[in-house]
């Protein structure tokens, strides 16, 4: 039994933070050419008062009302997000709360960043396959501005908050997941981390001290950290291979790819993915420059506006592939 | 062998390039010396991405090699080909001329 993705519902928050808005706020940093060179121009985030569960329950309120039959049919919600309301419990238990589901629905949280989606489609497509259920809201969420340092400019162009569900149906045709492979790679797992406010290292006046580094960027061990440098590396050196394996795997090669939809983590790396791949420019998915970079959600938001600006259609083979924080990575080929 | 003067004015091109993008803080000297990375550096990683992207394509531009900086060698840590911009000519010399002898 194949799993399909049978729909897409996302939520943006209402605040835009443009490249002027940043310079405005940061005078010293020359936003102009930057923007354009890592391709995000505006970014949504969230108020302070709005959590990542705060804008997952919109998108799923958004996808019921687009569809009354789903609410009944739910059998289980699989929620990812690295931004949760508590320590515990987890999102997923609130928005199945929230969302008036039954007690015969299950409901977990996955602790995943930008491999979240395709990681999420596997244990989703586990689930169909076994019969353990039939209909699973994948749900997609993160705030990560609430844990980037407003003066540390090596993130804050990057990442914009928001939501995405997917549902996640059996499907009784060729539609669906072909294949999907998941990979980890934990060795240079503080490539891509928040030092202080887990069990580790707990929050402390210490960890909420901010340092400024030679480039003038501050942020404090409580903030994201991130080596740009060594992430595109991971990205150039491990992305390629699992694409390239899945592929050979499935008897497929790249011209047989209608649309590729990556993790929208920068313009640089989309571009450095298509050139390896030997990729079609056209054939690669972007809206980075409109939503930025929103960690898990951001393949599920790039696949929807693909599809409403017909990049890709009913019957096309399309590839997604999510990587970052972990280091975690996964590649998944969909039949639409 | 490709001729390391060459290259070095390549990168130097880059660095141009790259000073008009990057913020006045971390604009670079057209010098050996210049540190990339490291506690000297004045790029973040956002401006080393920037930078090393304008490498690549002014590399290409002159001596039509693709090449990636951002490889496997840059996620370890353990080289130091991108400590300055020497280094970084060095190391690009090294991918171009690996490039050449998979061509022949």
């Amino acid at each position: 039994m194949r799993a399909e993705i049978k729909k897409i519902s996302y939520y943006l928050p209402e605040q835009v933070v443009t490249n002027d808005d940043l310079e405005r706020e940061n005078p010293d940093w020359d936003m102009g050419l930057v923007g354009s060179r890592i391709g995000v121009l505006k970014r949504h985030i969230a108020r302070e008062d709005e959590t990542a569960l705060d804008l997952a329950i919109k998108a799923c309120k958004n996808m019921f009302a687009e569809d009354r039959s789903l609410k009944g049919l739910v059998d289980g919600i699989i929620f990812c997000t690295q931004s949760g309301d508590y320590i515990l419990p987890p999102d997923s238990c609130i928005l199945h709360k929230e969302l008036g589901l039954g007690e015969d629905v299950f409901a977990f949280d996955l602790n995943l960043a930008c491999s979240g989606y395709v990681y999420g489609l596997a244990l989703a497509q586990g689930l169909i396959s076994s019969g353990r259920a039939a209909n699973i809201l994948l749900v997609n969420a993160d705030t990560y501005s609430k844990y980037i340092n407003k003066h540390d400019r090596s993130v804050r162009v990057l990442f914009g908050d928001g939501a995405a569900v997917s549902w996640i149906a059996a499907s009784g045709s060729e539609k669906g997941i072909i294949d999907i492979r998941c990979s980890t790679y934990g060795k240079y797992y503080d490539k891509f981390i928040i030092p202080a406010g887990g069990c580790r290292t707990p929050r402390s006046r210490a960890t909420a001290s901010s340092n400024t580094d030679n480039s003038g960027n501050a942020r404090t061990p409580e903030n994201i950290y991130m080596d740009g440098m060594a992430i595109l590396a991971f990205v150039n050196s491990k992305i390629p291979a699992q694409i390239n394996g899945i592929l050979s795997k499935n008897g497929l090669g790249i011209e047989d790819i209608a649309l590729f939809v990556f993790h929208q983590a920068s313009k640089p790396s989309l571009d450095k993915l298509a050139s390896l791949l030997k990729i079609d420019p056209e054939k690669v998915y972007s809206n980075i420059d409109r939503v930025g970079n929103t960690v898990s959600a951001s393949i599920p938001i790039a696949l929807k506006d693909a599809i409403e600006e017909g990049r890709a259609s009913a019957g096309d083979k399309v590839l997604l592939s999510g990587f970052g924080v972990g280091l975690s990575w996964g590649t998944a080929i969909v039949n639409l | 062998m490709i001729d390391r003067q060459a290259v070095e004015e390549a990168v130097f091109k880059a660095i141009d390039s790259a000073n008009k993008e990057l913020s006045k803080r971390e604009r670079l000297v057209k010098s050996a010396g210049t540190a990339l990375t490291g506690p000297a550096s004045a790029l973040d990683s956002l401006g080393f991405v920037i930078f090393i992207t304008i490498v690549e394509n002014k590399i290409k531009e002159e001596f039509g090699t693709a090449i990636t900086l951002a490889d496997e060698r840059a996620l370890s840590g353990d080289s130091n080909a991108y400590e300055t911009v020497g280094k970084l000519v060095d190391y690009i010399c090294l991918l171009i001329n690996d490039s050449a002898k998979g061509r022949q």
